[in-house]
């Protein structure tokens, strides 16, 4: 295992952004020292930051006791990188593959753009998870979040495909504009949940305080992809998806097309 | 006193083309060689390379409110091309930035720099809108700047020409639009056209009457062209004629040339405008029809507004040409809109692909007509940043017009039928040092009325570029040895090692200024704002952030 470990006292935001375990495979930890940074819009050498431990390539583990670090993780394609403190903005943005692990909170714009591959989060996330990047139309659009904490507004924004997976609770938006896919959050969430919902299914532990006006409550139903989805989550995050097939089903969002789902416990 | 020894100076306009020499600076400006009393505290070497007074871009859109519309529009522009912040070893820091194609303030004066430029020209100022182009302006860094006020859609305009109001006013207002918005010389776009738009019209040709106002794009091409000829301001009317990007718009470009019945006009970016109908896909290249009118005509100037390949942004004042081109937007998404009756703007994202025949062919037609073109103080070396591509595709182009081998390589690899359908590969000529120096210094000066930048004589101000005489030009125009802006040295090796704020360039016109009279009222009556608040005094020039304010005065020239 490789080691990162940020140097204390290190003031700014760091960007690592192509820091993975590909980038680092076959290099020294001297070597790994000189790549270059960005620390606070300036570019400086990696060993400036972080002390550098070397070992097999395959996993990367980033220490850091403060949320610093934004883009961790983004464009990773394979391997595993852990990271033991808090996490900036921007993790996992455009991961293909491999495995993200967060030990500890995340920031804004997790797995944005996310394409592939699987992202455990042991804490809180912020807002906008799963969502496009500022700028462009689709959000995650493959692959696997799976967070024990709560999330932030906004989650899943314009996601196009892949599973989310929320054991604590969701802000308000939630599923807001999502294209497919699937959203579960297991401990409720805040206003307006799939607003602008076009396809794709919202799955909520809890009824919501209130949905959009305009999603149609199309009564109990019962639906037996709930059980495979639950054993396919069983081994991702387990026990987040409410137990039996039978939900209360609300479609929408109409002024979307409508082709969308909210499954709520009946 | 610094001299710079031995180097090759191309400055056409002392018609010197090659002839080793050396310069001398001093006070920021070039002297003449000083006697044996004289003292040199500096000298620097630069035998076998080539020296040119600073490039002059007469049509970039820098600024003025397009700019920041795209930006708002792209943010994948930004994060996909981030410049990081640098310490300079004199002292002092670069901003960090960002952007490709609408590439932040800063990175926008610190990128011309290191290319040898030192003039930038923004072509399309909304008098509405002056005084953001003016701050905007003014936050780019390294270059002298100057803008080109847009008339011609507005509403009082419309409204005097439409009433038949004496020549003498609209030579007044002009005068004062000149002089309120700080300005160096007068555009319009899509003469009447983007007013039209407003009135649900989705095109409007030369002589078709304006469904408001009554008033042809002809009549409003001549007002302009007589007012600012009567003024005497240096640079012609700068016309972004009708029918842009149409196939058949060659037609009315010939047309255009001759509404302006033998007063001066330049034509910008004519590449756009030089298409034909032929061929199975109905659109094809009328390059030779057209360079062979600007051939004729001396008193048509134009710029070319060439197209290279790959991702950009179009941003245009012309609501109605870029509303019909929203459907090419890609990425897919696109801003039209009026700003405050006085034009409008269109921003359109475009990605120009070789392997697309209509690209292609676009590309072809831009290099053609600077092939075809024989005069090149009337022809300047432009891609209509970032319309046809960024500005920092000059050297590419550059090279593209100096080595024939490498433009027909290019050529080869470009759709074939639109390859086919080109006359580019029979084209044999090489642009010389001598030729590029002139459409990119000598010319655009000249054509502005900067009488002491754009050459190297005595009196000149001290923007020298010196280059490695490398075969390959692409990197040579990339990647200055020297660049002195006012006689400092501010890039050394294609990088910046000082930063200068740059000064803004304006006229001041004579008019008469009873004009203020009706426009009060008119401003009282329709504006959101008094006409007070339109008018841009000298003392806000500085706090926008220029170094100084240039002042012109208006005068027939010999």
């Amino acid at each position: 295992m490789t080691t990162l470990t940020l140097r204390e006292g290190v003031p700014g935001r760091v960007d690592l952004a192509g820091i993975l375990p590909d980038t680092l495979a076959g290099l020294a930890p001297a070597a790994i020292s000189t790549l270059s940074l960005e620390h606070d819009g300036r570019r400086v050498a990696l060993g400036e930051l972080f002390e550098v431990e070397g070992g097999d390539p395959d996993t990367l583990l980033i220490q850091c006791d403060r949320a610093c670090l934004d883009n961790l993780g983004a464009g990773l394609g394979r391997g595993r990188l852990i990271v033991e403190g808090p996490a900036g903005d921007g993790a996992g943005r455009a991961m293909s593959g491999g495995q993200l692990l967060l030990g500890g909170d995340a920031g804004d714009f997790l797995a944005s753009a996310m394409r592939g591959g699987t992202i455990h989060v042991a804490g809180n996330v912020g807002d906008w998870l799963g969502a496009a990047p500022i700028g462009e139309r689709t959000g995650m659009a493959g692959g696997v979040v799976a967070v024990a904490g709560s999330v932030g507004a906004r989650a899943g924004d314009r996601m196009r495909r892949g599973l989310i997976l929320i054991r604590g609770q969701a802000g308000e938006y939630c599923g807001s504009r999502l294209l497919a896919g699937t959203l579960v959050v297991a401990g409720g969430c805040g206003a307006l949940a799939g607003f602008g919902l076009r396809r794709g299914t919202l799955v909520l532990g809890r009824p919501p305080l209130h949905l959009p006006a305009t999603f149609n409550d199309a009564g109990p139903v019962e639906l037996t992809y709930l059980g495979l989805l639950g054993r396919h989550a069983e081994g991702i995050l387990p026990s987040v998806l409410p137990t039996g097939t039978r939900v209360r089903r609300y479609v929408g969002d109409l002024a979307f097309g409508g082709k969308g789902e909210v499954l709520v416990p009946a | 006193m610094l001299r710079l020894k031995g180097g090759r100076l191309y400055d056409p306009a002392r018609a010197i083309d090659g002839q080793v020499g050396d310069l001398y600076l001093e006070g920021g400006r070039i002297v003449a060689p000083p006697g044996p009393d004289g003292v040199i505290d500096g000298e620097i070497d630069v035998t076998g390379r080539v020296v040119m007074a600073g490039a002059i871009d007469l049509h970039t859109h820098i600024g003025g409110g397009k700019m920041n519309i795209a930006r708002m529009l792209l943010p994948e522009d930004h994060r996909g091309d981030p410049v990081p912040a640098r310490d300079l070893h004199g002292g002092g820091h670069l901003h960090g930035g960002c952007g490709h194609a609408a590439p932040a303030t800063w990175t926008t004066g610190y990128r011309y720099a290191e290319m040898g430029y030192t003039a930038c020209f923004e072509p399309a100022m909304l008098p509405a809108n002056a005084r953001h182009a003016h701050l905007e302006m003014g936050d780019i860094p390294m270059v002298d700047k100057g803008a080109y006020a847009m008339l011609g859609n507005d509403d009082f305009f419309l409204r005097l020409l439409s009433s038949g109001a004496d020549q003498r006013l609209i030579n007044d207002y002009v005068g004062w639009t000149l002089d309120a918005t700080q300005a160096m010389a007068i555009k319009v776009v899509n003469p009447g056209g983007i007013s039209a738009f407003k009135f649900n019209a989705r095109n409007l040709d030369l002589d078709e009457a304006h469904p408001h106002y009554g008033v042809t794009p002809r009549q409003v091409i001549q007002a302009l062209a007589r007012a600012v000829h009567d003024l005497g301001v240096a640079h012609p009317l700068h016309v972004h004629a009708s029918n842009l990007g149409i196939p058949g718009n060659a037609d009315t470009t010939l047309a255009t040339m001759a509404a302006a019945e033998g007063l001066p006009i330049h034509l910008t970016h004519i590449q756009f405008h030089s298409y034909g109908t032929e061929g199975a896909r109905r659109f094809s290249s009328e390059a030779e029809r057209i360079a062979a009118a600007i051939n004729r005509m001396a008193n048509v100037s134009a710029d070319v507004g060439q197209i290279l390949f790959g991702q950009t942004v179009t941003a245009s004042g012309d609501t109605m040409g870029q509303h019909r081109n929203h459907r090419h937007a890609s990425p897919d998404k696109w801003v039209v809109m009026d700003i405050e009756c006085d034009a409008g703007c269109g921003v359109v994202p475009f990605r120009y692909r070789d392997k697309n025949f209509v690209n292609a062919l676009q590309w072809a037609i831009g290099l053609e007509l600077f092939l075809r073109v024989s005069d090149p103080w009337r022809l300047f070396l432009t891609t209509d940043h970032p319309n046809g591509a960024p500005f920092t595709s000059y050297p590419h182009l550059i090279r593209l017009l100096m080595d024939r081998d490498f433009r027909n390589g290019k050529l080869d690899e470009i759709h074939a039928e639109a390859a086919a359908h080109s006359q580019l590969r029979s084209l044999a000529r090489e642009y010389s040092l001598y030729e590029i120096a002139i459409m990119t210094r000598a010319g655009p000066a000249r054509s502005l009325g900067l009488a002491d930048r754009g050459h190297l004589g005595p009196g000149a101000w001290a923007d020298v570029v010196v280059y490695r005489d490398e075969a390959d030009r692409e990197a040579m125009f990339a990647k200055p040895e020297y660049v002195f802006k006012d006689g400092e040295l501010i890039v050394r090796d294609g990088r910046v090692v000082k930063v200068v704020n740059g000064a803004l360039h304006a006229l001041k016109p004579e008019y008469d200024k009873a004009i203020e009279q009706p426009l009060r009222e008119y401003f009282d009556r329709y504006m959101t704002v008094k006409m007070e608040h339109m008018k841009i005094g000298d003392d806000e020039i500085c706090a926008c952030g220029a170094s100084k304010l240039i002042p012109h005065k208006c005068g027939r020239q010999a």
